[in-house]
């Protein structure tokens, strides 16, 4: 088996454009896929850390993450259909009418 | 047929890890959003078969399930009923691109400095506790006692996240 310190590395690099899609994308709908990049790269830590340490309870938690991941998806593409229905674009800077 | 064997025990790791980089990297760079979510897929399955070749056959099942079965086709049904802006095509970025690409960079250094400068140990070799049984087997006997109460919690927490969604995406009363 490969050691744990690579797979820590790949799902960080994972876990970066996760948080670099999220940063420079003004597409909501890229961002929330982002999100689902970043929602991955923590899994893929619990799933290494549950084969490392031959025990449970990081597969039993890499199911709730996935159980959250879902409702959050659910949840934040009401939110994008809201929006455009509302502004008629889901474009990120175009909503800024909290701005003062 | 023995070198190929032992080439892929060894490396499909690593092919699998390079290959889920440049999918992830296609869902950050692609101009066209369909093309984001094609690679939001690919990268699921890759991350799945990564989840294989750890030991957690259940959970990559769940992967393709939930991922690659439920979320992608949300996905998909939003971005076809939310019609792309024509606008679209002529600014895909922010305007802090440069800032934030130094950032993640930094982050990314930073962490790998800590990753190699802790003593993890050796991988080990074989695994009994998270097999025993099959994968399945020892993953339900773990969730429904140890943890038994973090799920039903998360039962309402997806309980609460159909109702938001509803909520959110309903007509708002006509009366």
């Amino acid at each position: 088996m490969i050691p744990v310190t690579h797979m820590l590395i790949f799902s960080m690099i994972l876990f970066g454009i996760g948080v670099t899609g999220v940063l420079i994308r003004r597409n909501a709908l890229i961002m929330l896929m982002s999100l689902e990049l970043m929602m991955n790269a923590a899994n893929i830590n619990l799933i290494v850390f549950a084969r490392q340490l031959d025990s449970l309870a990081g597969q039993v938690f890499a199911i709730f993450v996935m159980c959250v991941a879902a409702s959050e998806v659910a949840i934040g593409l009401a939110i994008v259909a809201a929006l455009f229905k509302n502004k008629e674009t889901i474009q990120i800077d175009h909503l800024n009418d909290l701005k003062g | 047929m023995e070198a190929l064997v032992s080439f892929f025990s060894n490396y499909m790791l690593y092919i699998l890890m390079g290959v889920t980089i440049l999918t992830a990297v296609g869902v950050v760079y692609s101009k066209n959003a369909v093309h984001s979510v094609v690679a939001l897929l690919l990268t699921m399955i890759l991350v799945a078969g990564i989840y294989l070749m750890l030991d957690a056959e259940f959970i990559a099942a769940v992967q393709l399930l939930v991922y690659a079965g439920g979320i992608i086709v949300l996905f998909v049904f939003m971005l076809l009923l939310v019609a792309l802006h024509k606008d679209e095509a002529l600014r895909l970025f922010n305007t802090y691109t440069l800032i934030s690409l130094g950032l993640v960079a930094f982050l990314v250094i930073m962490l790998a400095v800590v990753f190699f400068g802790t003593p993890f140990g050796p991988a080990p070799a074989t695994v009994t506790n998270i097999v025993k049984g099959g994968s399945t087997e020892a993953v339900a006997g773990t969730l429904y006692s140890a943890y038994i109460l973090p799920f039903e919690i998360a039962s309402i927490l997806l309980l609460v996240a159909m109702v938001g969604a509803i909520v959110l995406t309903k007509e708002r009363g006509k009366s």
